[in-house]
């Protein structure tokens, strides 16, 4: 396909917050690829459809950036439909129940509509205590073996409420010791009894130990070490020693290293170019693993790890970064969720021509927060009303849950019981 | 966290139970779903539940077992209006994992529970323990077990399934065919190179794999995951601390760079195979750099660069410049998305081997 002109008003050349996608260089059409493969052929495909979104942004906001908005009150309305009155088709996520809470519960939380689920913690309480009455972790749903994947999605709920009752409700020392089952001897953890062990373990079970305050040296002796060899030669992180790397697990390590205190032990300058290279020129998204395809998730898994990876940074040498701005580019991504994933049903979407779901509208928001305030400078693409709440990058709650969990399980501390029966 | 793609609808043999439910309900991997709000199903109705129905309620093998009924809370929030045949199905589930009922009928209802949700961990576990108390053929469980993953291939469970029965019957001559057959679906399913990069280095069965590499390669030069299993062979079998191996691998990259500069993955498997001997190990192969231009080519060769001033005591000015005049042209040029990561760039060169002027 050529690139063609097309008859579009000439306004933007000083408008300061115009719109990437209406810059005069923007391209309008997938131009074809002189070596074409498989991968490049399903990347055109993509391409073209976002490349229609683009236009039609064009059209819509060259002259009115202001006007390009996050359809608030759609998206907050469709997660409660999902939390309150699910679609049959989620019975398919029957066995993730605290992780589709989670990516609804903290959605919720970034738009800044908490209010909304003011009569409702209770009942989210009570039901994740449902999924926690087998061995100290939380099952996908009542009466199922504990999860590390679930029991973060849960501890996470019950964070993002800010609500004595939530913190109350954890058992921790329940909780411990379901962790130091899933514990393995080389330092890694296992996602549930006779399950898999990957990074995404560790970060789970750091994540809800240093968030509860239940960390000890004994549960991730070692854990630091084995993430470590998990680091490829391309830079990013896979999910085991020598996996491809990979958005996801790449996130997983970084944050679990943060935590740690030991995160400068990897190469944080390869990690960085490994993670800026995902962002995709055109599409302004960031894809999961090289030569894949853009995908609103990595919104998130992404350009929080470069957030994290900038905050050591800053700590070794302060000043040739630019507080301003991350050094991945805030507009294009921000463009690329507001103008590209945002489905008229009211939830967010992978990329055009997807379905929204919850997992998605999580990510995607986290990743448009992430985006929209650097160290010490805010940067709001469209609307105003498009800014969300702040979000902690290693654990991904608001800022607000992490510190009212902070000053709460700090004045209840955690003493390990050396009783605890096996 | 693997986004799954669901739109790679094998044109694979379904069985009976798979190909009965509606696509729509399918689970690929424990992130996305395919939830479009056309609600087709009235979860109500009997009739439409067909003769597949296994009716546990009503069938005297199942009279001495009270299903777990969930209590009105659980239905608080996410109360999923289930198809009856799923609830049913993991009512009864819930009352034989419960009494821990290691039988045949258990595992047969876990098939059941298998069919409506493969993505369950806790329906797999305890599938496990009823194959190991009754002795079970595996090499039937993993006739079982191809269809569903063919059909689910992004789910992790399945997967530690199949890893499970392999490690018991410890044989996987049937195993790089299976994961080959996925790969040509999609050459990329993050799972199945977890595995078959799991079965090869379990058993010992380097033999090929590199061969295998070259050929996906060949075939999508962009296929990242076939580079990485490229670089995960050499280094498991610890090739790449052999000089010749790491130049004909310095050429093989260099051989598919020049078909298409822009592509990253041989860039980065390039820095990879080098890493252990500089970037600047083979100046007569790299030389060919000079007068490539794309993104990645300049990000190497500015690398490239600041390794040679690593090791001067003078740093060389001129190299200074260029590597700045090279990091102009990303940033203001053809990096622009990068423009900030780029201007970074600058100034840690700048900073660290530049001559102070401000």
């Amino acid at each position: 396909m050529m690139s063609s002109d097309i008859d579009e008003p000439e306004q933007w050349d000083t408008i300061d917050n115009s719109l990437r996608c209406c810059q005069p260089d923007f391209p309008l059409f997938a131009s074809s690829e002189k070596f074409p493969t498989k991968t490049s052929s399903e990347e055109h495909k993509v391409l073209m459809k976002i490349l229609k979104c683009y236009r039609q942004a064009r059209t819509r906001f060259s002259a009115n950036p202001d006007q390009l908005e996050l359809n608030r009150s759609q998206i907050s309305s469709w997660l409660m439909g999902g939390l309150f009155q699910p679609d049959v088709f989620y019975q398919s996520l029957d066995a993730a129940k605290p992780w589709m809470i989670y990516w609804i519960i903290h959605s919720i939380y970034l738009l800044g509509e908490d209010a909304l689920l003011n009569n409702s913690h209770h009942d989210v309480i009570t039901f994740l205590n449902r999924c926690c009455r087998l061995d100290g972790g939380y099952g996908g749903g009542p009466d199922q073996i504990p999860h590390l994947a679930t029991t973060y999605g849960a501890i996470n709920a019950l964070v993002t409420l800010c609500d004595t009752e939530a913190l109350q409700s954890i058992d921790r020392a329940a909780l411990y010791k379901f962790l130091m089952k899933m514990r393995q001897p080389n330092g890694s953890f296992i996602m549930h009894e006779d399950g898999e062990s990957d990074v995404r373990g560790i970060y789970c079970a750091a994540a809800v130990a240093y968030i509860t305050g239940i960390n000890t040296p004994e549960l991730f002796e070692g854990s630091a070490e084995w993430i470590l060899k998990c680091q490829t030669y391309e830079g990013g992180f896979g999910a085991m020693p020598d996996e491809e790397a990979h958005g996801g697990y790449s996130f997983c390590a970084l944050a679990a290293l943060t935590l740690f205190g030991k995160a400068h032990q990897c190469d944080l300058k390869a990690l960085l170019r490994w993670t800026v290279m995902k962002q995709k020129p055109i599409e302004g998204g960031f894809c999961g693993r090289t030569n894949k395809l853009v995908d609103g998730c990595y919104s998130f898994w992404q350009a929080a790890a470069i957030v994290i990876i900038e905050s050591h940074l800053a700590k070794q040498n302060s000043h040739v970064l630019n507080y301003r701005r991350w050094t991945f580019n805030q507009q294009a991504l921000q463009e690329y969720l507001l103008c590209c994933c945002q489905s008229p049903r009211g939830g967010l979407i992978d990329k055009p021509g997807r379905v929204p779901d919850f997992y998605h509208t999580c990510y995607d928001l986290s990743g448009l927060s992430i985006a929209q305030f650097a160290f010490i400078e805010d940067m709001v693409v469209g609307s105003s009303t498009n800014k969300l709440v702040p979000v902690h990058p290693v654990f991904n709650l608001t800022m607000k849950s992490v510190s009212f969990a902070n000053d709460f399980f700090k004045s209840n501390p955690f003493v390990v019981q050396n009783d605890v029966t096996n | 966290m693997e986004s799954s793609d669901n739109s790679n609808k094998p044109d694979s043999p379904h069985n009976d139970l798979s190909s009965e439910k509606s696509d729509s309900t399918e689970s690929n991997s424990d992130d996305n779903v395919g939830a479009d709000g056309s609600n087709s199903s009235s979860p109500s109705e009997y009739e439409e539940e067909g003769f597949f129905v296994q009716n546990y309620t009503i069938n005297p093998e199942w009279k001495d077992i009270s299903p777990v009924i969930p209590d009105p809370y659980e239905a608080k929030v996410l109360g999923i209006p289930y198809t009856i045949k799923f609830r049913e199905a993991h009512e009864y589930f819930r009352a034989i994992f419960k009494k821990n009922e290691l039988s045949e009928r258990a595992l047969k209802l876990t098939e059941d529970c298998i069919s409506w949700n493969p993505a369950n961990s806790t329906v797999w576990v305890f599938r496990r323990k009823c194959l190991l108390a009754l002795g079970k053929n595996l090499v039937e469980e993993l006739n079982y077990l191809n269809d569903i993953i063919v059909d689910h291939s992004k789910n992790y469970q399945v997967w530690q399934h199949r890893r499970w029965i392999i490690e018991l019957l410890a044989d996987p001559q049937t195993e790089k065919d299976f994961t080959d057959r996925l790969f040509k679906q999609d050459g990329k399913n993050y799972h199945a190179w977890q595995y078959r990069q799991w079965v090869i280095s379990h058993f010992q069965w380097w033999d090929g794999e590199l061969e295998y590499t070259e050929e996906l390669i060949k075939e999508d030069l962009r296929n990242n995951s076939a580079w990485n299993h490229r670089y995960f062979v050499l280094k498991r079998t610890k090739q790449l601390q052999n000089n010749e191996i790491i130049e004909n691998e310095v050429a093989f990259a260099i051989e598919n760079i020049l078909k298409v500069p822009e592509n990253e993955s041989p860039w980065n498997y390039l820095r990879g195979v080098l890493a252990g001997v500089g970037l600047n190990k083979f100046p007569e192969k790299t030389k060919v750099f000079e007068n490539v231009t794309s993104v990645h080519c300049f990000s190497f060769r500015i690398d490239a660069m600041e390794e040679l001033l690593r090791d001067q005591d003078m740093k060389d000015q001129m190299v200074v410049q260029k590597i700045l005049e090279l990091v102009e042209k990303l940033s203001t040029e053809m990096d622009v998305i990068r423009s900030q990561y780029w201007l970074f760039i600058g100034r840690t060169i700048s900073e660290k081997y530049g001559t102070k002027k401000d």
